[in-house]
Parts: C-alpha cells; structure tokens; sequence
C-alpha cells in the first residue's frame, strides 16, 4: 500500500490500548477487534482489501502481533514510503518492507493470541453527531487541564464537552448550524461522561480534518468513528462511561 | 471454580473466631473444591500462589497497588490515600471503592481461582523495562472484573497479606476432616512435602495416594528433631544399652538438596536459604558423589584464630543480604552432616539410622574445613559416653547426640529415638507475648518482657514467667526498637494471659532463658500454671517457630523431674554434670 500513514496513526492510537492484538487478514480484507485489559475499551480496525494498491491473500490468517514493537517498527516509516506487509509462515513472522529511495524490511515475530469472540455490545443511542477532529482534540486537551473526566453532551442546540476538578470547570460549545459540525441528529438529549485519557489515546487516530462520528446516549458507552485511508476503511472505538459523582 | 467462592470463604474465616468454627468453613471449602483444583485453592487460602518454602514475592508495594486500585475503580490516587489513612488496609479499600466504583465496563466474566491463581503467580515473572507498570495493569484488569469481596482478597494475596488467621498449622485438622483421614497420615504427609497443597490433593484422590507422597528433591522435608535427655542411664535404658553418639553442634540446622548441579539449602524452618551462605555450594557439591541425593546437618560458623566454633548469633549476622561476600571471608563456615535422606531418587528414610549412616559415608568426600560428617562413636559404655562428651565440649561444641540404631528417619518429629545430652543449665524457647516499660535507666526501653509457652493440647500460648534479666544495653536497645514496630494494644487472641502489660505481642519471636528453678503458679498470676523461677535472657532463637516453642507439658515434665533430682543422692548419679543448684 502507497500510505504508510493509516497504519502509523491506528497502530499508535491502538497501542495505548491494547498490548497484543489478533489481525485477521481474509479475502476481504484486515480486521482486528480487542478489548482493553480492564475491559473498558474495545476496538475495531476494519480496513478492506480494496484500500491496498495490492491485496493477496490466499487463505485466511490470523496474525498475533506485539503492538508496542508494531508501533516502534511504524515509527520508522517515512510519509513518502510505501509499505509492503508480508506473512512468512515457515518463520511465522510478518515482515514489513519500506519502499522510498531505498528499500528497508523489518521482520516482526509473530506471538500466539487467544481470538476471543468478543460480543458486540448493542446500544441504542440517543444522539450521532459528526464533528471536526481538530474540535475534540481541543475540547479533550482543555478538559486535561482541569481534570481527569470529560462530559460529551448532545442537544437540539448543539454538541457540549464539559470538564470539572477542583473547583475548576471548561466548556465547549458547537452551536448547531456550526461549519465544525456537520451533522447533528437529535432522537433524545444526551449526555454521559468519559475518561479523558481513554478518549485522548483514540483521538491520536484521528487526522485532524477529517469528522468523527460520535453516537451518544446518557450514561452509555460512547462509539467513535474515524474515517481511514480515504474513508475506505474504519477505525471505531466503543469506550465506557464513568459514573457522574454524585 | 469461581473465585467468588474462596473470596467468600475467606471473607467467613476473616470474621470466625474459634478454631473450630474456622475448621468448619474450610472443610466446607474443600468439600466444595474439585480434585484438580485443591492444590490452587489450598495455596490461595494460605495466602501464597506457591509453597510456604519458596521465598519469592510478587514484587508489588503498596504504592502499585492504590495505582491498580486506582485505575480499576476510577478513584484517584489521593481519594485512595485518604481512604488508607482511614481505614489502614488497602485490602478493605479496594473493596469499598468496587462497591463505589466510577468506571463501567463494556462486558465483565465471573473470575474463576484458575485466573486468579495463574495471575497472581505469574507476577514475579513480569520483570526488565516497564515491568512495574505491566505488572499494575495486570492487576487491575483482575480488580476491574472482581466483585467488592473478590477485589480485597486479591489486593491482599498479592500484597501477600491475607490477614484471616489461618496458620499452616491448622490444614491438617481440615484436610483431615474433609476427607475423613487420621490427622496422623495427614500430618506426616506434610513432613515429607511440607507443603499442604500437594496434600490436599493427594488425599482428595484417596488414603492410597496420600501414603505414597515421598520424599522429593527440592521439597524440604521436615528435620527429625531430639527430644532432652536428662543422663546417660536414661539414654542408654530408652535405647537397648547402645546407641549411636554424634557430637552436638550449636548451629544451623541446614538440610542440603543436590539435583544435579544445583544445590538448595533448607533450614529447619524450611525457608530456603542458598543465597545466605554462597561460599558453601560450591564445595557441598563437591563433597556429594551422587548426582541427586538430600542430606542433613549443622552448619556452624568458626573463628579463624581459635579453632572453635563461634556462637550461634555469628552465623546469623550473616544473614544480613548486605556483605555476605564480606562475612563470607570473616566469618568461615563449616557444614557438618549426619543423616541421608534420598539417594538417586530413592528415598532411604525408612532405613536404620545404622544403614544410612553407612550410606552416608560412603556418598561424601570429605572437604576438609568445608564440607565433613559429624564424628560419632557407637558404644554402650558409660565411660566412654562421657569421655566423649567431654571431648565435645573440649572443642567448643555443645554436648551430644544419642541416636537409636534401628530407628528410621522421623521427618519431623521430636521422639525419645534421638536424644541430647546437653551440661548446661536449663534452657526453655518461650514465645514473647508483652512487655513492661523500665525504670530508672530504662525508662522508654522495655525492661522486662512477659513469655509464655504453648499449650499442646489446645495450640495456646500461656504465659509462664517475666524475664527481665540477662540482657545487655544494646540488647534491650534493639529489642525495644524491634517490639515497637510490632505490638499491640490488646494480648493476641492466640494467647491467654493475666498480666497487665504496656505492650502485647503476636506470638512470633522466641526467646531462649535459662532459669533456676520451676514452681506452680495459681492461673491468675501465669496461664500456663507454671512459674519459673529466676529466669534470665540468653538470646533470641530465630530459627524457631512459635509452633516449635517449649511446651506446657515439657515445663511439666521438668518439674517433675527436678523434684526428683532434689531427692539426694541419686542426683549426682543421674546427671552428667552436677548442676550445682538447690
């Protein structure tokens, strides 16, 4: 594949995360879904076969991979690189090849994962609402600031995030109508409040122009979804809700 | 199994009291545990993933914990200091913060004791860079999928801390009970594997498998001990006229495991104590011929210009993990053995002590000044019985050991088959259960501390006497220093006592006193029914175990026998050495 940029940003906000993951590569394309060991987070990394310039796949694998070390290894890619990702089963490794002016492979053993079926939780969301990246990044960097949880809260008026901690307090507002938020559909108002740093990580996926989907329901877990390679792909995040104190 | 059920049956014996009451709900445990899981649930319930010999630690403090606490209850760090301050034990705190807890799960799985168990053990393997945050993440997930209950018992079994009160000791009533044995089978069991969960397990699949537990290398097995003999006509009427006689060396009990080339020494505490004594593996492996053999002996320190053995204490310094190379060269020590235990894998301790003392000899070089066995003659005379006691104590050594010719090896056991004949005075190890302040210049130090010995038949601990002689300034120093950290407001409810003191005790720490005399005492002034008389400090013993301290019965037995040496003539005849008292 010609961009080795969806990689580098899924795998970096994943690794936070996730320590190991299961890819499933198929026919289709790759997929890759896991919960965060304190089961607070899940993941879905769905990126289909027609978002490479090549795709070869002649029998389903399933590849466990170290993220942390997927992460170092992608950090050396450079934007102009192509990647080449290759499966040496004999090895039972995954090689990663950098195509620019010179041409550079990694191999990456590969480590057994238990594939856990992980139930995908059904929510009936009360609110979707798609927003500029660069909004929620300021929005989670502000609420950082003040304290360690963060209030998403959608209305007939607008997208809020609210913050509180130790008698201080931030808010955002995106009144409707706003450029920043493309999309506003209302069913119920909702609210719920989050980790910050949960939401931070995730964020790190996130290309900085492009819109996030959120669904939102009071007191539910939230679900973000981020565009990937030229909207083909998606990378979604389910997170859990904190309890507001009391 | 869930975990739910041993959390809550841990919970039960947190809140029990009497013995038999907690008997009654780990009986009701095991009875509820399948035979493939006894060996983890028995370990959880004694607060350790591995057997109580294997010195390892999870490796996780306190401050890991309020941070695991932390992320898995979505409190911060300070809500959790504050709630500590309050409540003093973190295990609690992790129990009321998952009642309160802030951050939901998408989807949470009972835990099971599997998890829990494979979890707890794997943390000391978690090492290198960023360990100590993998090692908080791991217990975090476990506390976020745990139930209020569940949450305190596993912040405590790794903080291995359990704090429910049930001492070893006490599983061999309920492996007993729940699968209808004679404690006896049980107990020896214990003594050969010294560890309750294999145990367990073997009596859950029958009396069958329970009796075919052996002897195994790198399981300490529990030392066969001496009972006190009070003269030579005594030793020589309770063993047929003959018997072996080794001479008796005040140091350690160290019982050494060869497999292969590693070489695990064991004291009789059963606390493995290799890395004490670094400067001794190399020539104990030497000195075994064969490739896997356990043998037993006394490791005793020497001073260099004397030639003699140093006292007891010297060796313990060493002990100290900080300047063992130093000490190593200051301090020489010297490894005496006296007995076989297992020869390639076969165990010879059914054999007569006159057969594996022959074995003996033939499996071991000699290292001369490092690694020797025990000198012993086999003789029936009493003149040469006392010329080699006295050769004994002419090379510094404490007195003799009498053992029987045919008898086996008693792990464990404190039998009439293996006596000592000691000269000195009489000495007592009673446990430490209060102390006074002093006076004068003592003020602020305890002066005087109240000890007691523990009742056989009950597994109490009653007081017998109030020491407050014989030690020095800088013993009463450090004792002081010492009991501070650990004392209570209130007697330990393991101890009955009558005396008002400014401090009480756990029993935990033995003292060896030596005294003058015994008399009966009226229940209100000493528990124990017994006083005695004159008692001075000599030292701590801290090899030994509460559970190992001078009983009731054997005070008893002084007693009884003291008053018949007062009787006249037959005094002198009796003992070896006139005491040169009453």
């Amino acid at each position: 594949m010609s961009d080795t940029r969806v990689w580098k940003t899924c795998v970096g906000a994943i690794v936070n995360l996730i320590e190991e993951a299961a890819f499933k590569f198929t026919g289709e394309g790759v997929r890759m879904r896991a919960m965060d060991p304190s089961h607070v987070a899940l993941v879905d990394f769905d990126l289909p076969a027609k978002a490479f310039d090549e795709y070869e796949v002649s029998k389903p694998v399933v590849l466990g991979i170290v993220l942390v070390e997927l992460n170092k290894i992608m950090s050396r890619a450079k934007s102009e690189d192509s990647l080449i990702l290759e499966f040496e089963e004999e090895k039972n490794r995954l090689s990663l090849v950098f195509k620019g002016r010179s041409s550079r492979r990694f191999n990456l053993p590969l480590v057994d994962i238990k594939e856990s079926e992980l139930p995908e939780p059904k929510l009936q969301f009360g609110a979707t609402v798609r927003v500029l990246g660069e909004i929620i990044q300021d929005g989670l960097r502000d609420a950082e600031v003040v304290g360690d949880t963060v209030r998403f809260e959608a209305n007939e008026s607008g997208f809020f995030m609210y913050s509180e901690g130790d008698g201080r307090s931030v808010e955002l507002k995106l009144e409707k109508g706003s450029e920043a938020l493309a999309k506003l559909e209302v069913r119920q108002p909702s609210r719920a409040m989050f980790n910050v740093k949960y939401l931070s990580d995730m964020l790190k996926a996130a290309d900085m122009k492009d819109f996030i989907t959120i669904n939102l329901g009071t007191d539910l877990p939230i679900k973000l979804d981020f565009p990937i390679a030229g909207g083909e792909g998606r990378l979604s995040f389910i997170l859990a809700p904190r309890i507001e104190s009391e | 199994m869930l975990y739910r059920v041993l959390a809550e049956a841990l919970e039960k014996l947190e809140q029990a009291s009497g013995y038999l009451e907690k008997n009654a709900i780990i009986v009701d445990l095991l009875k509820r545990t399948a035979v493939e899981e006894m060996d983890r649930v028995v370990y959880l319930l004694l607060g350790r993933p591995w057997p109580t010999y294997v010195s390892k630690e999870t490796g996780v403090g306190i401050q890991q914990m309020k941070k695991a606490i932390s992320t898995a209850s979505g409190h911060s760090l300070k809500e959790i200091e504050n709630l500590m301050a309050r409540i003093g034990d973190l295990g609690e705190v992790a129990k009321l913060l998952a009642e309160r807890r802030k951050q939901v799960v998408l989807f949470s799985e009972p835990l099971t004791v599997e998890k829990v168990f494979d979890r707890v053990k794997s943390l000391p393997d978690v090492t290198g860079e960023g360990s100590v945050d993998r090692k908080i993440a791991l217990i975090s997930e476990l506390l976020t999928s745990a139930t209020p209950i569940e949450a305190k018992f596993i912040v405590r079994t790794v903080l291995g801390d359990l704090r429910i009160g049930v001492a070893e000791g006490r599983m061999r009533d309920a492996i007993a009970a729940t699968f209808n044995l004679p404690p006896e089978i049980v107990e020896h069991a214990y003594m050969l594997t010294t560890d309750y969960a294999i145990v367990a397990k073997a009596a859950a699949q029958g009396v069958g498998t329970l009796r075919k537990l052996g002897v195994t290398l790198g399981h300490p097995v529990s030392p066969m001990l001496a009972q006190r003999a009070e003269s030579v006509d005594e030793i020589l009427e309770r063993m047929g006229g003959k018997a072996a006689f080794e001479i008796k060396l005040d140091g350690i009990r160290i019982q050494t495991h060869k497999n292969e080339d590693k070489i695990t020494l064991f004291t009789r505490r059963m606390e493995d104590y290799t890395s004490m004594f670094p400067d001794l593996v190399d020539p104990i492996r030497k000195a075994l011929n064969p490739k896997r053999v356990i043998v037993d002996g006394e490791l005793v320190a020497m001073d260099k210009d004397r030639q003699k053995p140093m006292p007891f204490q010297e060796v313990l310094k060493r002990r100290r993990k900080y300047g063992i190379e130093k000490a190593a060269e200051q301090i020489p020590i010297e490894i005496y053995l006296f007995d076989v235990l297992m020869v390639e894998g076969r165990s010879v301790i059914d054999k007569p002590y006159k057969e594996r003392r022959e074995i003996l000899e033939q499996i071991v070089t000699s290292v001369p000044g490092k690694v020797m066995i025990v000198e012993k003659i086999v003789t029936g005379k009493k003149e040469d019985i006392l010329k080699f006691l006295k050769h004994s104590l002419s090379l510094g050594h404490e007195g003799l050991v009498a053992k029987d010719l045919e008898s086996p090896y008693r792990a464990g056991r404190r039998e009439f088959l293996w006596l000592k004949l000691k000269p000195e005075v009489d000495t007592v190890d009673l446990v430490v259960v209060g102390a006074h302040y002093g006076k004068g210049k003592r003020a602020g130090t305890f002066g005087s501390y109240v000890l007691a010995a523990r009742d056989e038949k009950t597994g109490r601990y009653k007081t017998v006497t109030r020491c407050g002689s014989g030690y020095t300034d800088k013993d009463l120093k450090e004792l002081t220093e010492f009991f501070n950290r650990i004392k209570l407001e209130k007697p330990s409810d393991e101890v009955d006592i009558e005396i008002e003191c400014d401090a009480y005790f756990k029993p935990e720490v033995i003292f060896e006193v030596a005294f003058e005399e015994i008399q009966l005492s009226p229940p209100e002034k000493h528990t124990g029914g017994v006083g005695l008389r004159f008692p001075r400090f000599i030292r701590i013993r801290e090899d030994r175990r509460p559970e190992e301290a001078t009983t009731i019965e054997e005070i008893m037995q002084m007693y009884r026998t003291q008053h018949g040496r007062k009787g006249g003539e037959l005094n002198a005849e009796r003992s070896p050495f006139p005491k040169g008292r009453g």
